[in-house]
């Protein structure tokens, strides 16, 4: 690696830094209730040891329903402790997340490829530049996600099971972060394990020659798996899965249980095309805001040409081993988001969106070694990065905070500073399922005592820590503040201070309780989307 | 000096009622070519064979007529027995001047030349002074020059009537494979051209007179386009689509012609069953069919015949532009409605409020915004046409059942791997179709490609399983 390519990675990694950690506090505007639960426990980790249901150090989060992988709400407590409850402190594992995927992706492409030291390095700066600029990557290292990190440990994983066929020793710790990477996102419960088996069948002579680091290796894998199990047995395991998959809900169609086997395929088959499609991977933007920018698919329009060109690439070297690792990523990663009945998650799918990534750089670098002459290559780089970054910068630096800012609560940010003014009234927050996590949110950022907030909700488990059946929308208390759904049987008396979105109050019930609006809370736009009434009558 | 008494030189004079002109081509001819010559009578009604026999030609006469073809190969084949370095052919009606006999064989005789024209038509005062008909000459000229387009020669003419051949080329050419029709010239230098003989021209003046031979109308039609029957068979050849023994034999095996006839019924087997019910269509058919068969023959290695290439790169966009033009041209993509504009106002808002002055500038001119309104549309369109869904899945508005998915992803990945330039040039072409016709019709421009891709992927599946060593 010479000094300009040294240079080149430095500015890299630095554009990848500013396009994760620019405004992270602000943009997107809001925070997600996940984000909240997952800040809030490492809060309450740091203060009690205990999550916010008094569980100690759990291998699982239960949080908004569900279950939370752990290692990122562990991680959280680091700049917990540093910058204290924000919402920049919780999205910060994730941003760190997303550049140190950059720099791990140039490591393994520049010491794995089959190619000269030379094309290597040129092909790791590439793709490190790919994942850099690429949406779905800025995107997800903005939010709070547990697959982002995910994707970061599972890279590290590949790196090593890739390295370990050269240098056999590298397999346990290969192995180990593999499993560990389990333990960060769900999708890599499934594609580890279909990876490490697909590795260990085709390149069974390499791994017979070392049976013991092989067998070690494999011991260490499953021993990661065992939490695993423990939760299986509980139910809280699957718990995501019944939430988001199919496989539970497709009929028979008649035709008894092979029916409904052939219906899963058939399902499977449908959602799994959908991954693959050029529509959603380079051009459609998809309906939900949340899974990606205005506009935007998770990779550029442009990145159509190298993706088909780095397809072809890939498959015409697919007897390398490197390539057919990738090739078999590339097969097996959209497998898990397959599973679930959504048209198209990409949160999903970061290991597969990953894949795509070396594979449109490979087919740049065939591009970039067809041109000869270096002003030329300047000029397009330029143009394609300058394009790119534009386009990007439009959608989700101007547009992006607006459109999405309801959908993360932004208002009830908001709300926070107004509630101020009523310290001494009895509030009532309206906590529906159009305002998902209002109450963990505020108790978040806020940062409530823990043990209050343990003493709260443990109080209204219904069930055990793990299992099957997680309640959700607990009533979260803030000193005179609640947060419940609005029930005008006992949400009324004099002076209380009710709160909720439009949909919360109708004119008649204006009207019939005789409240008083006492303020509105805007939109980014200036629209009022929450509203305050106080009570002046007795309950009817 | 010596070369002339060592060298023997045949002239063949194929001849049908040539009795007027016989004696003064004979009498032209060089008195040291005269000993060996030989002429064919082919049933004429005239005398000919008795002049000929009072010349002190070697004569002979065919029983009954056979045609100007079959006249040569009788010529030929004595000419052969008695084993001459150069034959030279010479039409018995004195059109040729036969004096020039010595300056034709001499590059044969020198070894540079194998077959050796004289060329009537070397340039247009010579040809037209000569007494050659306008409307033959600029005939002559017209197919010509097609023929040397699509033979990739520089020929100036091919209808000459005075040739040598040498030895060599006479046994390696087949010459009893040709047509006995006046097509036989044409076989021959066609079939030279497949052998790589090396062909060569010398001028020689036009000699047209009262009582000379013609061709007459139909049968000179009939002889042009059986020359372009038999390049276009050459051309077919040499691609390897069929066998044509007139020609060298090719590199191509004879299962390969069988491969590519099982190739074509797959594409039009898939043609026909493959697709909603709602669209049979014959002229959608006839399209997708034969865009399939044109990209099959573009992509198969074997071939890659550079012409027939152009050809094809060629054909593939007028194909799609007569898609397009049937389909209609769907204005609404280029059109912007006040209901698209208004939908659009929010944002420019938000771009307003956001970018201040740049975004004043650049969000609030006329026709930036109906530009990116336009190109919006557009990029809705593309969106379309590549979702892979409406291409494979369990829906009823899929064109292919769901199974075949694998099979055409293995044949596009080999599509991609070999071909991707191709690749590329097609899916371009049926994007920019794409924008421009009725988005319901947008489909059926990547129909063929898919076509194809499940067509590779059926021939390639044991390649799949191949291993190479490392």
């Amino acid at each position: 690696m010479n000094k300009f390519q040294k240079l080149i990675l430095i500015v890299v990694v630095i554009v990848a830094f500013i396009l994760r950690i620019y405004l992270l506090n602000r943009v997107p505007a809001g925070l997600h209730a996940d984000e909240a639960s997952q800040g809030f426990n490492a809060f309450s980790l740091i203060k009690t040891g205990k999550d916010m249901y008094g569980k100690s150090f759990p291998i699982l989060f239960r949080a908004s329903g569900s279950y939370q992988p752990p290692i990122y709400t562990y991680l959280t407590i680091i700049p917990t402790i540093i910058f204290g409850n924000s919402i920049f402190t919780v999205k910060t594992v994730s941003a760190l997340s997303g550049v140190g995927l950059v720099l791990l992706t140039y490591l393994l492409i520049s010491r794995l490829l089959p190619n000269s030291k030379k094309e290597a390095v040129t092909l790791g700066l590439i793709t490190a530049g790919i994942v850099a600029i690429s949406p779905w990557a800025i995107h997800f290292s903005r939010l709070a996600v547990e697959a982002n990190l995910g994707v970061l440990i599972f890279v590290a994983g590949v790196y090593w099971l890739a390295s370990s066929l050269k240098k056999i020793s590298l397999f346990p710790l290969a192995c180990l972060v593999l499993g560990i990477s389990t333990h960060a996102y769900y999708s890599e419960r499934v594609i580890t394990v279909l990876l490490l088996a697909f590795v260990v069948i085709i390149y069974r002579d390499v791994f017979l020659k070392a049976k013991k680091t092989a067998i070690l290796g494999l011991g260490i894998f499953t021993l990661t798996l065992l939490p695993h199990l423990f939760l299986l047995a509980t139910g809280a395991l699957t718990k995501r899965l019944t939430q988001v998959s199919y496989l539970g809900t497709v009929s028979q169609g008649g035709l008894g249980y092979v029916g409904k086997v052939l219906e899963i395929g058939k399902q499977f088959i449908n959602h799994y095309l959908i991954y693959v499609s050029p529509k959603n991977l380079f051009f459609d933007p998809g309906s939900s805001l949340g899974r990606t920018t205005p506009d935007l698919g998770v990779y550029y329009p442009w990145m159509l040409i190298p993706f088909l060109i780095g397809l072809g690439y890939l498959f015409k070297n697919r007897q390398n081993n490197f390539f057919k690792i990738i090739g078999v990523l590339l097969l097996i990663a959209p497998i898990p988001a397959a599973l679930t009945g959504d048209l198209f998650y990409p949160l999903r799918t970061l290991d597969y969106l990953w894949v795509i990534a070396l594979v449109i750089s490979l087919g740049c670098w065939v591009v970039w070694r067809k041109i000869n002459n270096k002003w030329v290559k300047l000029l397009v780089t330029l143009g394609v990065v300058g394009y790119s970054l534009i386009v990007f910068g439009i959608s989700y630096f101007v547009i992006f905070k607006y459109e999405l800012a309801i959908g993360s609560g932004e208002p009830y940010v908001k709300l926070m500073s107004v509630l101020d003014r009523y310290r001494g009234r009895d509030v009532r927050v309206d906590f529906s399922s159009r305002a998902w996590g209002v109450g963990i949110r505020m108790t978040y950022l806020k940062t409530v005592d823990p043990r209050f907030v343990q003493a709260n909700l443990k109080s209204q488990l219904k069930t055990d820590y793990y299992s099957q059946d997680v309640n959700a929308q607990e009533i979260f208390k803030i000193d005179n503040i609640t947060f419940e759904p609005l029930d005008w049987e006992k949400a009324c008396g004099p002076n209380l201070i009710l709160v909720g979105d439009e949909l919360s109050f109708s004119l008649q019930q204006i009207l019939e309780h005789k409240l008083q609006e006492e303020f509105t809370v805007p939109d980014y736009l200036g629209k009022p989307i929450l509203f305050g009434y106080s009570t002046k009558t007795v309950c009817k | 000096m010596t070369r002339k008494k060592t060298k023997k030189v045949v002239v063949v004079m194929p001849a049908y009622n040539a009795a007027r002109t016989v004696i003064d081509t004979f009498k032209e001819i060089p008195q040291k070519y005269r000993e060996q010559v030989i002429l064919v009578d082919d049933q004429s009604r005239d005398n000919t064979v008795a002049v000929s026999n009072k010349l002190g030609i070697k004569t002979f006469a065919h029983p009954n007529n056979v045609g100007y073809g079959g006249n040569q190969k009788t010529c030929y084949w004595e000419a052969l027995k008695l084993n001459p370095d150069v034959i030279v052919m010479l039409h018995p009606d004195y059109q040729y001047d036969a004096s020039k006999i010595g300056d034709l064989i001499v590059p044969i005789l020198n070894g540079e030349f194998d077959y050796m024209f004289g060329s009537r038509i070397k340039n247009r005062g010579m040809a037209l002074k000569g007494g050659m008909p306008k409307l033959k000459y600029y005939i002559n000229r017209l197919v010509c020059f097609v023929q040397n387009i699509l033979l990739g020669e520089n020929f100036s003419e091919y209808f000459s009537g005075l040739r040598a051949y040498s030895n060599r080329l006479l046994k390696i050419v087949p010459f009893q494979r040709f047509s006995n029709d006046f097509v036989f010239d044409q076989e021959m230098t066609i079939s030279a051209i497949s052998y790589n003989m090396r062909i060569g021209e010398t001028p020689i003046i036009t000699r047209y007179h009262e009582k000379q031979s013609s061709i007459g109308f139909f049968k000179g039609v009939k002889f042009i386009l059986d020359g372009f029957g038999t390049i276009s068979r050459y051309l077919l050849h040499k691609a390897g689509i069929v066998n044509d023994k007139r020609f060298a034999p090719g590199r191509v095996k004879k299962t390969f012609r069988l491969k590519i006839i099982l190739s074509l019924s797959f594409l039009a087997l898939i043609n026909i069953f493959v697709k909603p019910s709602s669209s049979q269509n014959i002229w959608l058919e006839i399209f997708v069919f034969s865009q399939s068969a044109l990209l099959l023959f573009l992509i198969e290695e074997k071939l890659q015949n550079a012409l027939l290439r152009k050809i094809v790169l060629l054909a593939l966009p007028i194909l799609v532009s007569i898609f397009v033009v049937g389909s209609g041209i769907y204005k609404d993509t280029f059109k912007v409605t006040n209901f698209e504009k208004n939908q659009l106002w929010v944002r420019q808002e938000l771009y307003r409020r956001e970018l201040g002055l740049l975004g004043r500038s650049n969000f609030g001119n006329k026709s930036i915004e109906n530009t990116k309104l336009v190109l919006d549309k557009i990029t809705q369109k593309i969106t379309e046409s590549y979702e892979l869904n409406h291409y494979f899945s369990t829906e009823a508005f899929s064109f292919y059942p769901l199974f075949l998915l694998p099979l055409f992803a293995l044949g596009f990945l080999f599509m991609l791997a070999e071909k991707i330039k191709l690749v590329l040039y097609c899916l371009g072409l049926a994007t920019i179709g794409a924008i421009l016709i009725p988005p319901d019709m947008t489909y059926w421009l990547f129909i063929p490609l898919i076509n194809l891709g499940l067509l590779l992927g059926v021939k390639n599946i044991k390649n799949l399983l191949k291993v190479k060593k490392e």
